[in-house]
């Protein structure tokens, strides 16, 4: 396939999830958007309308490969089909962004299709870096992982999320999606601080951060991407930017989704927290090294 | 230790009357949000994977679902996902096996009143499914066709579009589909073959065309003819297999049409075939 050369990402910009709903509003009226973020696993067929939308959205969009399914914190071994789809997803589109979670989706040949929590242990953390590491390797670039939601702590768990998060970072050499949201939900699930969170993740491990609103049932928060991103959500973004800089952000919404411009709307309060944070933020992290690195996951 | 977690939730998960107390740490804080039981926690997860995958076989069988009635749907739904390992990471992966279940649940008594044409249906909308993400393939080469020699015409093999399927129904299957669709909807079209009206024998063709994914409802002939190309037997085997259900079948103008809507894709001439064609033409 030719195709023309894929675009960077502004960091300055906020991005969106492209979903069916808003394709045609999107193809009608090009959007102040830096990103269009994928589900990649949607893009896994060999033709047909999907890839020719996605191929026409490229053309005006930089564009994120987010995973959903590829289990990398399951101990069955690696889904090689699945990561060869993949990898020719990202060998044509060419994304400025590929992530993963960290996170476990089946076991035993079957898939339970959700982002399923792993014990935070060192086992796990070996165990989490070598996938991370077999992936990289055979995708031949660097990937960024999520953190999750979850529900639930393991009782044998014997490492703080945000450590083990760090750390997997740091041994396979991979990126790190934040998502803000995620971390709130899981402060309120789970008792921490979600300061606590951030201050442990360093700075020049964040390639994105992900936004989306979750539902609170009055006993447990959980995370839907069905509604906006809430006021203390917020609040956590505004730290994290001014600790990491302006990141490639992305709104989610999956569930009841909502017509394009309540989106647009979402994008535009996180565009200025962003421009309010450059000239703070170029002080403790210069532009230029975020900026390359950006461009070099491109 | 990390596998046998694993299993360990994926039973639990599972289990009707979810557990978990067994890994789960036990919230002793006091907080708004400390109220749960292990089983509770499970039960989050159980309610997220069953929406989850509800949703993935609602959106592969929209007319199968339009049919059953939501009620009963779920209630199916929730067998098969019981029982039905989802085999991927990639849900369009999931529901292969649904049709053949809706068979067995239609015959149970535990479905009264659902239609035997159930079964056919949903095959009808995995076909769908699949058409939707099939290969492209750029139209037929007219002029390379019109390279062949007409003496090897006969040996000419038809290929059909990557996403094209057939298949026969022993019930009105395209009516049926037809008055269970969202809207009107102009992705499916009657040929004007002659003879078939009264038929409570469907013949039908999904094709994706130029973007959209269509339903055909055919002639029995067409549909021998379009059968025999798709395995791979020349065009005049094809040609046989049509004249012997209609013998005033019209090749020419079904063959233009086929091409024009890229049914027919592409061909390849085996001329070291044709001499041992002769036998074959009755």
């Amino acid at each position: 396939m030719n195709l023309p050369a894929s675009h960077p990402i502004n960091a300055l910009r906020a991005g969106i999830g492209l979903r069916p709903p808003h394709y045609q509003a999107l193809l009608a009226q090009p959007q102040d958007v830096s990103f269009l973020e994928i589900h990649s696993e949607n893009f896994f067929g060999a033709g047909g309308p999907p890839l020719r939308y996605l191929e026409r959205f490229r053309e005006d969009y930089a564009i994120s490969a987010h995973g959903v399914g590829l289990s990398l914190g399951s101990t069955d071994k690696l889904n090689v089909q699945h990561l060869q789809k993949l990898k020719h997803l990202v060998g044509w589109l060419e994304p400025a962004l590929v992530s993963e979670h960290l996170c476990w989706v089946g076991v035993g040949g079957r898939y339970l299709n959700d982002l399923l929590p792993i014990p935070y242990t060192e086992e796990s953390l070996a165990h989490v870096v070598e996938r991370v590491s077999e992936a990289q390797d055979y995708l031949g670039r660097k990937i960024l992982i999520e953190n999750i939601s979850s529900y639930l702590e393991f009782t044998d768990s014997t490492i703080p999320e945000w450590e083990f998060l760090r750390e997997v970072a740091r041994r396979a050499g991979c990126g790190i999606l934040l998502d803000v949201n995620n971390i709130y939900v899981n402060a309120m699930n789970h008792h921490f601080d979600p300061m606590q969170y951030l201050v442990a993740i360093p700075a020049a491990d964040i390639g994105e951060i992900h936004l989306a609103g979750f539902q609170d049932t009055g006993e447990i928060l959980i995370d839907t991407h069905g509604a906006a991103v809430s006021d203390p959500v917020w609040t956590l973004y505004k730290a994290a930017v001014a600790r990491f800089g302006p990141v490639p952000t992305l709104i989610e919404w999956d569930t009841d989704i909502p017509p394009l411009d309540v989106l647009m709307a979402e994008a535009g309060k996180a565009n200025e927290i962003l421009a309010n944070a450059v000239p703070h933020v170029a002080h403790a992290h210069p532009l230029s090294q975020h900026a390359a690195g950006v461009q070099h996951a491109a | 230790m990390l596998r046998d977690r694993q299993l360990e939730f994926m039973n639990a998960v599972l289990m009707p009357a979810a557990q978990g107390a067994k890994f789960t740490k036990p919230d002793i804080r006091q907080s708004a949000h400390s109220l749960l039981t292990p089983a509770e926690r499970m039960a989050v997860y159980r309610r997220n994977i069953m929406t989850t995958l509800r949703g993935a076989l609602g959106d592969i069988f929209p007319t199968t679902k339009s049919i059953m009635g939501r009620e009963k749907f779920l209630a199916a739904a929730d067998m098969f996902i019981q029982q039905t390992p989802s085999p991927s990471g990639d849900l369009n992966q999931f529901g292969r096996e649904w049709p053949d279940f809706l068979n067995g649940f239609v015959q149970s008594s535990l479905s009264p009143l659902l239609p035997a044409y159930l079964h056919d249906m949903a095959r009808l909308d995995w076909a769908w499914h699949e058409a939707f993400h099939a290969a492209d393939h750029a139209p037929l080469d007219l002029a390379r066709l019109a390279t062949v020699p007409v003496e090897q015409h006969a040996s000419l093999v038809f290929s059909l579009h990557p996403s094209t399927h057939l298949f026969e129904s022993a019930h009105p299957l395209f009516q049926l589909w037809q008055a269970h669709q969202p809207e009107v909807s102009n992705n499916s079209h009657e040929e004007e073959a002659v003879g078939h009206e009264q038929s409570t024998r469907d013949f039908l063709l999904v094709h994706r065309g130029e973007a959209d994914v269509t339903l055909t409802r055919l002639s029995e002939a067409q549909y021998r003819f379009l059968s025999a190309c798709l395995q791979q037997q020349s065009l005049a085997e094809a040609c046989d297999a049509a004249f012997q259900i209609d013998e005033a079948f019209s090749l020419q103008e079904f063959l233009i049409q086929a091409v024009q809507q890229n049914i027919i894709a592409d061909f390849s001439s085996t001329l070291s075939d044709m001499q041992t064609d002769e036998s074959s033409s009755s």
